[in-house]
């Protein structure tokens, strides 16, 4: 019975040593295994932090390539100014000398390309240089006004080639001061505005300026330019942006551009912490907007807030600056012009210099004015439906009386001695060249009596 | 402490004693495990200074003695268990050499929560190696016949000579007869 005890007791001995080494054993390669993991994973690190030095090499070469890139766009498009320059040069000597009428036209298609030319180049140094350094910009007092003024001047001759209405949005408040950059602003609007002329066949464009005019010293202005154009598909939209991109190759058959002035634009709006963006509707027409914040000239805001009929004095505050002008007398001016945005213009100058206007959109409208209306002055424009401005002026002239006294200024983008001739021998006083200009019709009106 | 320095302890006690014994000193110890030890396992080593009191009361031996005599049975274990750490050398010295950096790092591989104790070396120059022990548990008899052990096996010329330093740590000199 012991024997037997005494066997079984070994057995489960035995049973139990091979145990602890079989535990042992399996101990050991639990403990390889960690150690292949580890080195795995070491070497899997490493494996990641070598790749990741390969890509950051070649991200920095990929850099340098295109840093490279830019400053040779930038060094050959500098190098293209000069011989642009001068074809431009010569061809203004060109048109001065005496040429036949075909060659004459020529020579001005010769103009309208080398400037086509000189602008993209300007267009591709601009942005190559803005990719770099940033762009410079330039803090200075603009008139708002004058700014709208002088996109709509740049394009209206073509908007009206097209027979497209402009049609320019500025209210009272946003006459005034800003700081900014304004040619850089202006850059940017004429070429938004010169982008819905090209892209519109036929309706309108819109110029409208808005702001949020609650902020004493800085405010945000959101400028629009409103096209009834092509539009722009939705799915094109984001690469519109980028340069040296245009919608499609059809478009790029049908419009000529180096497809670098919306970024470009971008670019210039973004420096400024503005933004710049797009709505559109295929077919329908686009919206082009941006909205930058620009300083507001304290000095002027007392001004601007008085000629303001909207606002009285009270809302001011204290301290208010005299007003800068004064007005000794205030004029009612006729305006007479079928196109709408010349008339706008002139009346919206007149306005601000405090004067009075009318409006006639031809001469017998004109005529019809004045024999009904006392008037100081008229402003003429020579070109009309229905009855011209020289014709006009002679029925003004047969009315008599005041009429036949009143001082009538010719409107005309022709300063040739003819016109000025023909005008005086329909009985005009003078002339003022079209697109008005603030200054020069300020001169003028310094220049009229009132009659009271 | 490591499970095995108890399986083994009772081994030996079986052996030279009796079975009987191995119940009696579980029995008297009053040891938490009840004295069923697997080598895998770890341990309180209170037990082992209980067990070895229990022994020591029963027999008439010395701790001392029966621990140094469990020394050099338990080297004789290793030898038999773990064999490629004796093939590789031809000397007790440098066996000895390799316990600090070769044989605890792999007991430590196996068994990390292992608590060893150190041993630092030194060659003097009149010929002698000393052998320092340092430990958290008093079981430097434990150590003084392991390395008796040793030295039997590998049959070598070297007298045991045991003293304490100022810091409390033990050390073993060994000198060339």
């Amino acid at each position: 019975m012991d024997e037997k005890w005494r066997l079984r007791f070994e057995r489960e001995r035995r049973s139990r040593k091979e145990a602890e080494e079989l535990l042992e054993q399996k101990a050991v390669e639990l403990y390889r295994a960690n150690r292949q993991l580890l080195e795995n994973l070491l070497s899997l690190e490493k494996r990641i932090e070598e790749r990741t030095q390969e890509l950051t090499a070649a991200m920095q070469a990929a850099r340098r390539a295109d840093q490279a890139k830019t400053e040779f766009l930038a060094g050959v498009s500098h190098e293209f100014r000069t011989p642009i320059t001068g074809i431009d040069g010569m061809v203004d000597l060109l048109l001065g000398s005496d040429l036949n009428e075909e060659q004459r036209s020529q020579a001005l298609a010769i103009r309208r390309s080398a400037r086509a030319l000189g602008e993209m180049v300007n267009n591709i140094l601009e942005y190559s240089q803005s990719d770099g350094a940033g762009l410079e910009l330039r803090e200075l007092p603009f008139d708002l006004p004058d700014l709208i003024e002088a996109v709509a001047a740049h394009i209206q001759e073509e908007a009206r080639k097209k027979g497209l209405t402009l049609e320019v949005e500025l209210p009272l408040p946003l006459r005034r001061t800003f700081v900014g950059d304004v040619k850089r602003l202006r850059q940017v609007l004429s070429h938004l505005a010169n982008n819905a002329v090209k892209f519109t066949e036929k309706g309108k464009i819109g110029l409208r300026v808005s702001a949020d005019t609650d902020q004493r010293t800085r405010s945000m202005v959101h400028f629009e330019v409103i096209d009834s154009g092509i539009g722009i598909r939705e799915e094109d939209i984001p690469g519109l942006f980028e340069a040296f991109s245009q919608v499609d190759a059809s478009f790029a058959r049908r419009f000529a551009g180096a497809g670098l002035g919306l970024a470009l634009s971008r670019r210039i709006i973004e420096s400024m912490d503005g933004k710049l963006g797009v709505e559109s509707r295929f077919g329908e027409g686009s919206t082009f907007w941006f909205a930058v914040p620009l300083g507001i000239e304290e000095n002027t805001a007392g001004y601007w807030i008085l000629v303001d009929e909207e606002m009285s004095v009270n809302d001011i505050g204290t301290g208010t600056p005299p007003p800068k002008e004064v007005r000794r007398k205030s004029l009612k001016v006729l305006v007479v012009d079928d196109n709408l945005i010349n008339r706008q213009f002139a009346m919206h100058f007149l306005n601000e210099l405090g004067h009075r206007s009318g409006f006639a959109e031809n001469g017998r409208e004109a005529v019809e004015q004045v024999s009904r209306e006392g008037y100081d002055l008229v402003l003429m424009d020579i070109q009309m439906p229905v009855l011209d401005g020289y014709q006009a002026t002679r029925q003004i002239r047969e009315l008599g009386g005041t009429a036949a006294t009143l001082p009538i200024y010719a409107m005309s983008a022709d300063d040739d001695a003819a016109t000025t001739q023909a005008a005086q021998a329909a009985g005009m006083n003078g002339f003022i060249g079209k697109p008005v200009d603030r200054r020069s019709l300020e001169k003028l009106l310094q220049a009229i009596p009132a009659r009271g | 402490m490591l499970g095995v320095v108890f399986s083994e302890f009772l081994e030996m006690v079986e052996e030279r004693f009796s079975i009987d014994m191995v119940d009696t000193i579980i029995e008297e110890s009053g040891v938490p495990s009840g004295g069923s030890y697997t080598a895998v396992g770890n341990y309180d080593h209170q037990e082992l200074l209980g067990l070895v009191a229990s022994l020591s009361e029963k027999t008439g031996i010395a701790s001392g003695d029966l621990v140094a005599a469990y020394g050099r049975h338990l080297f004789g274990y290793f030898v038999d268990r773990y064999p490629s750490f004796f093939s590789k050398v031809d000397s007790s010295l440098d066996f000895l050499e390799t316990i600090e950096n070769h044989i605890h790092v792999e007991v430590k591989k196996l068994y990390p929560e292992a608590e060893l104790p150190t041993f630092h070396y030194r060659h003097n120059d009149d010929g002698t190696f000393d052998m320092i022990y340092r430990s958290e548990r008093p079981f430097s008899d434990l150590a003084q016949g392991l390395i008796e052990g040793c030295i039997d096996y590998y049959n070598d010329p070297y007298e045991l000579e045991r003293s304490v330093l100022e810091d409390g740590a033990v050390q073993f000199r060994l000198i060339g007869r």
